[in-house]
């Protein structure tokens, strides 16, 4: 194959701008679509939650179609995730790959731990009261670390800020008792998570293509 | 400095797009052959070609693994290759000094 060798510097200059960021919007998941729809499942389902049992005079849980609706949307946002990381990720392989994979199970193990608490409180006697705070809390919580420790592993700030506003809303909402906790939870955590979409989509629109 | 002096391994199109995709990917990562001939929209035969230069210049280093679905090869910028690609940038950078940096028309 035979190059030009008259290749300018300005025109070296853009083919590199333009391979990585080519590269860059290939090799990475797409951040956008990820928080929508995990912003989408908090605010729809823990919001239809909150509706179930808004007019209870004696708090007795939510009913089952709300909390399967929520069910229903946290699976589609992890298989959205996951769609989109293994996209991102074909054919990438070393240190990144094995980072992805210990990120990835963290979430099964995370959300595991949390399910063996749930379960723990109800056999402990925890009443209706103490269990709808902490199922909301605990997915909550386990989600806000996880950006945390993903924004560690990534330098990724956008997850930072996600992290820590999860963290806040988890720490505000558990005192607004388990009526409330489901409101402050759809409102400000999928919320956030909807903003943070909207930010991510506007920025990587604006960077010229 | 003058154009003479950009490192004439890299200041090729073609092996400048292949070391400027792989330094996007942080040190100890490597990317499949399919995936890079995808990303850079190249024939297998022009991305051999090119990748043996740099892997003769030591920028790059191949390597082969045996998946299930048979043998896969993944490139990567050596610590040598990092560096060299880091020199043409700033030797780039100081060439384009005189004029604005970006020029903001798109």
């Amino acid at each position: 194959m035979t190059e030009p060798d008259d290749l300018d510097p300005r025109a070296a200059a853009e083919l590199i701008q333009q391979a990585t960021r080519t590269a860059r919007r290939s090799l990475t998941f797409r951040a956008p679509l990820v928080y929508a729809s995990w912003g989408v499942a908090w605010l729809v389902g823990l919001g239809a939650m909150w509706l179930s049992v808004r007019g209870q005079s004696h708090y007795s849980g939510p009913s089952a179609g709300p909390a399967i609706l929520f069910g229903v949307l946290i699976v589609l946002a992890i298989a959205a995730t996951m769609a989109s990381v293994i996209q991102a990720s074909r054919g990438i392989s070393g240190q990144a790959e094995a980072q992805g994979r210990i990120f990835g199970f963290s979430w099964l193990i995370g959300f595991a731990a949390w399910f063996a608490i749930n379960a723990a409180l109800s056999v402990a006697g925890a009443g209706e009261d103490v269990l709808g705070v902490a199922g909301t809390a605990g997915p909550l919580l386990v989600t806000s670390l996880l950006y945390l420790a993903g924004a560690g592993i990534w330098l990724d700030w956008p997850m930072f800020v996600m992290g820590l506003w999860l963290a806040l809303v988890t720490a505000v909402a558990v005192f607004t008792g388990p009526v409330g906790v489901l409101l402050v939870a759809a409102a400000a955590g999928g919320g956030g998570f909807l903003l943070m979409a909207g930010y991510l989509s506007w920025r990587g629109h604006r960077e010229p293509a | 400095m003058s154009q003479a002096e950009l490192d004439p391994v890299i200041h090729a199109p073609t092996r400048l797009r292949i070391v400027a995709t792989l330094s996007t990917l942080p040190a100890g990562t490597s990317l499949s052959f399919t995936r890079l001939q995808n990303l850079l929209d190249l024939t297998p035969g022009n991305l051999i070609t090119h990748l043996r230069k740099l892997d003769d210049a030591g920028y790059v280093a191949t390597e082969k693994a045996q998946a299930d679905t048979g043998s896969r090869t993944s490139v990567h910028l050596t610590h040598a290759g990092r560096a060299a690609f880091e020199n043409y940038t700033a030797a780039l950078r100081l060439l384009l000094e005189p004029a604005p940096p970006d020029p903001a028309t798109d």
